[in-house]
């Protein structure tokens, strides 16, 4: 299947001019063969390793690129079917529908709330990447002008739902947007068309893998090639078998046909769209129409998306530094871990469920927990005393004591040594922490002169 | 154009185990298949099963809960009862977190009457859970597993505690949840430990230790894939059936805090919370699923893949 | 003897039957044989007759059937294997004989509980699966000492034992004072006969607990020989009858310790005086392990302690360190030459030491075991360092005879000497190596000549050792070892570690993986059978590809363990370092991980590589490997080895050092580690390159590895 570093390699020039950006060819051969550069990349390159590398290269799954700027939301170009194979790299785009029959007062309120739909987990905005637009009034000129609306008012690229009359007219408006366009499923060559000659990406509806591979047929014939495809499923469970098999041929079978991200529209009376909502989330929907704006509802689905689209290898990670828990005060007791997101948060809620106010200082080790930091040198006495010195915590308590995982107990001497802090050993498992501090002595914690 | 749907076909088939019920209850079959969750292919005899968390020991509820359960008494076995006869939950997962030192410490005795009472109030299966203090829980599943009166499963058996939790279940005729923490090896590992045992497979389920939404999710999401890949592909020891308890959802601060206005409403998004969690794990192959919101267990029991 | 001692056995079990006999003929005369016959509580009928028959017995006449089929059991001629089935026959007779005895509920007078009910088989059951009730004591006969009878029934309660008593001993026992009934898991049954409840007992846990069926016989028997721990104290002269039942005994598999004159058969029947050696005795022949649950000593001990430093003005106590001879030393033996828990200190003590003095040190624990080999000694000894260090207020640093131990003032204070060092060893050898450990032993010396003589016996010891990790290697082993830890981040990685090759991590040698295996069987460390040759230059075998491929599920069809350009071993994220090929050079690099900078002739540093290279890929041309890999015989073997090393970061040069000047010593190239770059030489396959060739470095002329 993919091409080995080496294999690349002794395709490549071998002269290391690095116009790639890359130090050595064969550092840039590693980059291609984890798919994160291309061919083009390497001006020097012969016509034969082009098309060798450029096909082998190439993801099984296309990458459509909607909007333009730092918010251009790519959809496809996926390599795997779990993520645990490697990783799921384009996160599935939301698109929160606006219809075009709203009056000026209630777009305006819509648009506010697709806007305020944006929060903050770990270091992270979680918002939603696009606006649908729905051509319900009738009118072109509307159309257009709801979608430059929503372009003004939302900044997010946006998916525009219409016959091609609408569409035409609303390019005039946002074209340069890069928007998706989707025509109804009778309008698909007229669609394709309008999408070629405008070099815009095109959302292929049509029921079914068959009648989509058709469409899809029929799209390319007419020029378009960047491509969505959209098997309007009548409800969750056909959508998600849709949706599996599209990827599986796609991936597996190399079905090149049918080998395009995945758009579904949740709205407009779509059977019980929460629940395919988070169905399609895990199982390879590149792009989701919903008409809810509800943030209770919204929120939910980004973090799941936020979760599913975590490379499993590279873990989220918190900021290191110091984290109040609580009602603290000088006399609060200090806690270390390490800024691995589920070590931070597991220690957090122990924390709290122990009802003591507390600070919690997190130190910089590349994501790990405990003791793979420990064993990877980077939880180390050293670091620990370093963070003790740099991160301000002794300006914060009064006292010089400082609580470590039971896991790493055989730093504390050293700590003690390096720093000024004297160290309680915590018990080994976080989940003991509300025991522990409930029992520690307050004498633990007295402030310290001089 | 024609197109072949490709179904994939997998050598191993997931051992269909039996959660026994009451008198004039129904029992709970799960596992049986031989293909992915979702996919319109292979044999799934049995549909996931829904069931619900009845806790021990009181502590606060959710605004979301707060909201579902009102007017209700929260009294185990009053809450067993609304369960099992109103909200249509198959079974009920009975944490007896009441015993927990910290969570009330009630004794031993105590925990194992309740267990009594409602077995003797409901008829559904019932999986009955420690309070998760390695002593406490030493004494309390013995107790529980003669008090019982009926077979249940005890959750759960772990690396450490198996050998008691396993006797336990042998000495009654109980069954097991065996416990890892979201590591397949592991999940092997305590599979084969009760099986050397002499723990039977068909009473044996998975808990594979389900992450709450956001805060861990997506390492169960994996590992429950991994399992069933694994147990597909002909490994018998992960070829069983897999409990995901959703309880963690509700450790999140995002479920329950209603202070964060721009978050939504906190009644439809702690439900929310527990519903999105739910649906990875039975996307990734749960076969059974534990919630604590009745609109959930409603939901769920109404989906297209029963 | 042996002889008499046969037919005695057969004698006692007709004697036994025609009891039986007897009682049956007199109860089917006054009730019929469609009457009930069986024990009240339970739900296995008969239980001898249940698990070792096929016969279903509900009535009196289906009582007749049980003895007919143990009449057929008996043959005259005096042999063992007469004896034995002798044994089976006593069994199913005495049950049938309990069992009419119960037909009014238990026919016997307190404290003398009879037939023990399932509900007590199923509370206790559960904590003899459980290991908290380690085993089971059966004491029949009457002692001829009570007292020290006594006493070894009060240590089968200390060690939680579950006991029964049938015969005298059971009233000696309540005469003395032993606590008996269910709250301390001592049952007296009742009269000699009486003992088959303690038969039927353990046949009972076989049907609830093991999973056997009704007739199930041969799966009963070794279930009651391999899974119930019992043994049987037979105390005083015996009878026929007692003979018989010791013969039952044997046949279940239980072995019965005697103190009078009987003829031994090895692991069945053994002579040991009643009392504390009977104790041990019986524990042996069961493999049951008394848990040490605290440690009996002045300070506290345990994990959180381990870092824990003493200063010098703190320091109360100071052995090594420079500051005279020390050393320790693991050593197995046979089990008969260890006493368990004997803990020996010779010379002066802490007490007899002034604050700040410091006295020589020979720390000698030896260990026996069925499963101990010893290979696994010096997997024990360097467990020394944590154990000493788990003291609060001791302190260890340092291997062999460069250990340095101080103890703290405090610990003194609280009355800490060097016995309690001992005991702390000698708990903790028997908790963490459970599966390989039976006897521990601990000595201690102080004399200044003692710890010269025994420091030079160490010395030998580790001689030997170092020079039998030399003479491991690959060919000269069955089985390699898997670490499949890393699957929880690097889902299909499997690390095979070998003897010439160990773990990626630097954390894993051969002999380690070996000892993990023997210590938790399930656990990540399985052996691998190398099974054929497929390539003896790469490392290919087709047992370690089948095995690979399993554990990988199906995704690495196999690798060669000592090449980096044809499939190479996958890698997980935890290596010390990572070999990478360097094309332009003809050779490859090594770079450990803490190197910082990301400036290296192949354009990668640590991290990029171990972001490309990790996660249980197999990528050719790029390899995690453990630091002291470089060292072995097979670094690199398919691609010429040692002489395919360029460049490595100045770090592990000097980590290596004399050990690699050695090796390349050892292939003829004494120059070779002055040829190989590092960052100060070069930074860039072109600089590289030049300072190759500059050299004369031999990678430049080996056959091209692209």
């Amino acid at each position: 299947m993919a091409l080995t570093a080496l294999d690349i390699y002794k395709l490549l020039p071998k002269t290391n001019c690095k116009d790639c950006g890359f130090p050595t060819c064969l550092a840039f051969a590693m980059q291609m063969a984890a798919g994160k550069a291309g061919i083009d990349k390497c001006p020097p390159a012969s016509e034969e390793a082009k098309a060798a590398l450029g096909a082998a290269s190439a993801p099984p799954l296309p990458r459509i690129v909607v909007g333009t700027g730092d918010r251009a939301v790519t959809l496809g170009d996926e390599v795997v079917l779990f993520r645990h194979e490697k990783t799921f790299y384009h996160p599935t785009a939301i698109a929160i529908s606006v219809s075009d029959a709203l009056g000026d007062e209630a777009l305006e309120e819509r648009l506010r709330s697709i806007s305020a739909l944006s929060f903050e987990r770990v270091g992270q905005i979680l918002a939603v990447d696009m606006v649908a637009v729905r051509f319900d009034s009738g009118d072109p000129a509307r159309f257009a002008k709801t979608a430059s609306a929503s372009l003004a008012r939302c900044g997010k690229p946006l998916l525009l739902s219409g016959t091609c009359a609408a569409l035409a007219a609303a390019i005039r408006e946002v074209g340069a947007s890069r928007p998706l366009l989707r025509p109804p499923p009778g309008e698909t060559a007229a669609g394709a068309a309008l999408a070629a000659a405008e070099k815009l990406p095109l959302a292929v509806s049509a029921r079914g893998i068959e009648g989509l591979a058709a469409a899809l047929a029929a799209a390319r014939a007419a020029g378009a090639t960047e491509l969505v495809a959209d098997p309007k499923p009548a409800d969750a469970a056909v959508a998600v078998a849709d949706s599996i098999f599209i990827r599986r041929l796609a991936i597996v079978h190399r079905a090149q046909e049918i080998a395009y991200p995945t758009a579904f529209d949740l709205g407009q009376g779509f059977p019980r769209p929460f629940e395919a909502a988070c169905l399609l989330l895990s199982k390879y929907a590149s792009l989701l129409v919903l008409d809810t704006a509800d943030p209770a509802e919204i929120f939910p689905l980004l973090t799941l998306r936020q979760n599913l689209f975590t490379d499993p290898q590279r873990p989220i990670q918190v900021d290191p530094g110091i984290y109040p828990i609580g009602k603290i005060s000088p006399s609060s007791p200090v806690l270390i871990t390490t800024n691995f997101s589920l070590t931070y948060f597991t220690v957090r809620s122990d924390v709290e469920a122990a009802k003591t106010p507390a600070y919690l200082l997190i130190a910089e080790c590349d994501g790990m927990s405990v003791l793979t930091a420990w064993a990877a040198g980077k939880f180390t006495s050293e670091s620990i005393a370093a963070l003790l010195a740099e991160s301000g915590i002794s300006g914060k308590v009064d006292h010089r004591t400082l609580i470590l995982p039971g896991m790493v107990a055989r730093l504390s001497g050293k700590i003690e040594e390096l720093s000024q802090w004297r160290v309680l050993v915590g018990p080994q498992e976080s989940s003991a922490l509300p025991s522990y501090l409930r029992r520690l002595p307050p004498a633990a914690f007295v402030p310290v002169h001089g | 154009m024609t197109v072949p749907l490709p179904k994939q076909a997998y050598p191993g088939r997931i051992l269909p185990v039996t959660l026994p019920a009451g008198p004039g209850g129904t029992p709970v079959t799960v596992g049986g298949q031989n293909a992915l969750s979702l996919a319109p292919e292979g044999e799934k005899p049995n549909a996931a099963a829904i069931g619900m968390e009845v806790r021990t020991g009181g502590g606060d509820l959710p605004p979301a809960l707060a909201k579902a359960f009102e007017c209700r008494a929260t009294d185990p076995v009053s809450l067993a009862g609304a369960c099992a006869n109103d909200w249509g939950a198959q079974f009920l997962f009975l944490s007896l977190d009441g015993c927990h030192p910290d969570g009330g410490g009630q004794p031993v005795e105590e925990g194992a009457r309740i267990v009594h009472e409602v077995l003797a109030a409901v008829s559904c299966p019932v999986i009955v859970g420690g309070c998760g203090e390695e002593e406490t829980d030493a004494k309390l599943f013995p107790a529980v597993a003669e008090s019982a009166g009926r077979p249940v499963f005890l959750s759960y058996a772990d690396e450490k505690n198996y050998r008691l939790v396993g006797g336990a279940a042998l000495a009654y005729g109980h069954g097991v949840v065996a416990w890892s923490p979201i590591d397949i090896n592991m999940a092997k590992q305590a599979n084969l430990l009760l099986s050397d045992l002499g723990v039977p497979p068909e009473r044996i389920l998975i808990d594979p230790l389900t992450g709450g939404l956001g805060y861990g999710l997506e390492y169960t999401y994996s590992i429950v894939e991994r399992i069933r890949l694994a147990g597909l592909s002909g490994d018998a020891m992960l070829a069983r059936p897999v409990l995901c308890h959703l309880g963690d959802a509700w450790k999140a601060r995002e479920a329950v805090d209603a202070s964060e206005t721009s978050w939504g409403d906190a009644v439809l998004r702690g439900r929310r919370w527990e519903e999105t969690t739910g649906w990875a794990c039975l996307a990734a192959g749960a076969d059974l699923l534990v919630f604590r919101h009745p609109g959930n267990v409603e939901a769920f029991r109404e989906a297209a893949w029963r | 003897m042996t002889e008499s001692f046969h037919s005695s056995c057969i004698q006692g079990a007709k004697s036994v039957l025609s009891l039986a006999r007897a009682s049956l003929s007199h109860q089917l005369a006054g009730r019929g044989g469609s009457a009930h016959l069986g024990y009240p509580d339970t739900a296995y009928e008969l239980p001898v007759a249940f698990g070792l028959t096929d016969l279903k017995v509900s009535t009196l006449a289906d009582g007749e059937k049980v003895l007919d089929l143990a009449e057929g059991l008996l043959r005259n001629a005096p042999t063992l294997e007469n004896a034995l089935e002798a044994g089976a026959a006593t069994l199913l007779a005495a049950d049938v004989l309990g069992a009419l005895s119960h037909k009014d509920g238990n026919p016997f007078s307190p404290p003398s509980v009879g037939f023990v009910p399932d509900s007590i088989l199923r509370k206790l059951g559960i904590f003899m699966v459980d290991g908290t009730v380690p085993g089971v004591a059966v004491a029949i006969g009457r002692a001829t000492d009570p007292a020290a009878a006594a006493a070894m029934v009060r240590q089968f309660q200390e060690i939680g034992l579950l006991v029964f008593l049938a015969g005298d001993v059971a009233q000696q026992m309540e005469k003395a004072g032993v606590k008996l009934g269910d709250d301390f898991k001592t049952f007296p049954l009742g009269p000699l006969p009486a003992v088959i409840h303690a038969v039927n007992f353990a046949v009972r846990a076989g049907l609830t607990f093991g999973g056997i069926g009704r007739g199930q016989t041969q799966a009963m028997y070794n279930y009651l020989s391999q899974r119930v721990k019992a043994f049987v104290c037979a105390l005083g002269p015996m009878d026929e009858i007692g003979l018989a039942v010791i013969a039952g005994a044997m046949k279940a598999g239980f072995p019965v310790l005697a103190d009078r004159n009987l003829p031994e058969i090895p692991g069945a029947l053994l002579r040991s005086p009643a009392g504390e050696e009977m104790v041990r005795a019986g524990m042996e022949a069961r493999g049951i392990k008394a848990k040490i649950v605290k440690v009996p000593i002045p300070i506290a001990f345990g994990p959180a302690y381990e870092g824990e430093r003493i200063r010098k003005s703190d320091t109360y106590a100071e052995f090594g360190g420079g500051r005279g001879p020390a050393y320790e030393l693991v050593v197995s033996a046979p089990l008969s030459e260890v006493r368990d828990k004997e803990i020996v200190v010779v010379g002066p003590d802490i007490p007899d030491m002034p604050k700040g003095g410091t006295l020589p040190l020979g720390i000698v624990v030896t260990v026996s075991g069925n499963r101990m080999q010893k290979d696994f000694e010096s997997v024990l000894e360097q467990r020394i360092h944590r154990i000493v260090n788990y003291g609060e207020g001791t302190m260890h640093v340092a291997p062999r005879d460069t250990t340095w131990i101080r103890v703290s003032c405090e610990a003194q204070a609280k009355g800490f000497r060097l016995a309690d060092l001992g005991m702390m060893l000698y708990a903790k050898m028997h908790a963490d190596f459970e599966n390989i450990v039976d006897r521990v032993s601990v000595t201690i010396h102080t004399r200044e000549e003692d710890v010269q003589r025994g420091m030079a016996f160490a010395k030998t010891v580790y001689a030997e050792r170092d020079a039998r990790a030399k003479t491991l290697t690959d060919d000269t082993v069955e089985e390699f070892y898997s670490c499949t830890l890393c699957q929880s981040f690097a889902p299909n990685h499997v690390c095979i570690v070998a003897p010439e090759r160990l773990g990626l991590c630097g954390a894993i040698n051969w002999l380690d993986g070996k000892a993990g295996y023997e210590i938790t069987p399930t656990g990540p460390n399985q052996p691998v059978m190398k099974g054929a040759v497929l390539d003896p230059v790469k490392g290919a075998w087709d047992g370690v590809n089948a095995f690979v491929r399993e554990h990988s599920r199906n995704t690495v069809p196999g690798f060669n363990l000592y090449s980096i350009m044809d499939a190479p071993m996958t890698s997980c994220g935890c290596f010390e370092c990572i070999l990478a090929l360097i094309p332009e050079a003809n050779g490859v690099m090594a770079v450990n991980r803490e190197f910082e900078g990301s400036e290296t002739p192949c354009g990668m540093g640590f991290s990029t590589l171990a972001g490309s290279v990790g996660g249980g890929a197999q990528t050719p041309g790029f390899m995690g490997v453990g630091k002291h890999y470089l060292l072995s015989k097979r670094f690199l073997a398919a691609e010429g080895g040692l002489p395919r090393l360029v460049w490595m970061t100045k770090e592990m040069k000097e980590y290596l050092g004399a050990d690699l000047a050695a090796r390349a010593a050892e292939i003829g190239m004494p120059g070779l580690v002055d040829m190989i770059a590092d960052e100060t030489v070069a930074v860039t396959p072109e600089q590289l390159l030049l300072h190759l060739k500059k050299v004369g470095h031999p990678a430049l002329s080996m056959p091209p590895l692209l």
